[in-house]
């Protein structure tokens, strides 16, 4: 069924697949890790156009196209690391049939809209307390 | 894609290390639901969305997957043109085998699709309204079940072991268990046959 093999040194990584292929392998840039927990930020959310309500966690770091890693690759692709996450009431920039890959670990769901996935491709985020990767 | 910690290469759609330090480690595959907001919010209605606002919010783009457009299948060495590059498929993984659903097939079917696949019994859901699919275990309480499309606005299968519905997440109505998740994700067809070329097709067939 299922293949499951975890690696005890990576066994805290659990990827979720739901793939349009690009068809080459993308390197992340190496950063510094971070283990950041979700929390909540008094800042309200700037720009765009979704609604007042501030984020239930403020925006990760982010990496810029094209920063090196430790080892001098350079990536074209910008993983999202620990992305800012909004309620569903807040989510005024999505349309109903607006596609997404839906999560759900630990009793808790999130939704990883197609749109930014389509860009970014790699989502380092924490779901019900688990290290998740998406990737898309 | 590659690690932070080891500078290992992943395959990003199948989770295997294949160059580097970690070679030969796998991941773990969760179910992923790739499906509409709208069905996304039915299901879960506490879900937590990401949010637009990042610094590359400008180049966010409205994508339609299933269209041709030739740019990514140009850069593969080698083509399988036994499906259209951008055709979209549910693409399951069952031990060693690898088969491709395209949705095509699936949007013949009643939307319940009761198979065998290198021995072991699976089903797959195909819900038409959002244009999503999945794939789960065919065995319900140590029994192997066949499983119908339930008539009605929210995508329902009943087996017929005990009787019970089940939802597109596998989750049973009124119930704790829940379907076992079979690897399997949409794709378009190039990606899914490039990273596994001796792949078979499925095709409907008139009962």
């Amino acid at each position: 069924m299922t293949r499951r093999r975890i690696f005890p040194a990576i066994a805290l990584c659990i990827v979720t697949i739901a793939a349009v292929a690009c068809g080459w392998s993308a390197n992340t840039p190496a950063a510094p890790d971070t283990e950041t927990a979700p929390t909540t930020s008094d800042q309200p959310l700037s720009g765009g156009p979704q609604s007042d309500a501030p984020p239930l966690r403020p925006p990760g770091r982010g990496l810029a196209p094209g920063a090196p890693d430790g080892a001098g690759r350079i990536s074209r692709f910008v993983p999202l690391d620990n992305p800012a996450i909004v309620s569903a009431e807040a989510a005024t920039f999505l349309q109903p049939d607006d596609r997404v890959l839906g999560l759900t670990v630990g009793g808790e769901s999130r939704a990883y809209p197609i749109n930014m996935m389509t860009f970014h491709h790699v989502a380092n985020d924490v779901l019900g307390g688990l290290p998740v990767l998406v990737t898309f | 894609m590659a690690d932070r910690q080891t500078n290992s290469i992943w395959s990003h759609l199948d989770g295997d290390a294949f160059e580097g330090p970690l070679t030969g480690t796998g991941m773990d595959f969760i179910p992923l639901i790739h499906t509409t907001w709208e069905e996304w919010q039915s299901l879960h209605p506490d879900t937590t969305v990401l949010s637009y606002d990042t610094d590359f919010q400008a180049q966010y783009r409205s994508v339609t997957l299933g269209m041709p457009n030739g740019r990514f299948a140009r850069q593969l060495l080698t083509v399988d043109d036994r499906l259209q590059s951008e055709a979209l498929v549910l693409g399951v993984m069952v031990e060693d085998a690898f088969v491709a659903y395209p949705v095509s097939e699936l949007e013949q079917t009643s939307g319940v699709i009761n198979e065998n696949v290198a021995g072991i019994p699976i089903v797959v859901f195909y819900d038409i309204d959002n244009n999503a699919a999945i794939a789960f275990s065919r065995v319900v309480d140590g029994e192997e079940a066949q499983f119908e499309l339930m008539p009605g606005d929210s995508f329902l299968a009943r087996d017929s072991v005990g009787g019970a519905l089940w939802d597109f997440e596998g989750r049973s109505v009124g119930g704790d268990g829940s379907l076992e998740f079979v690897t399997s994700y949409l794709s378009e067809w190039y990606g899914w046959s490039a990273y596994h070329p001796a792949t078979t097709i499925y095709a409907y067939v008139l009962p």
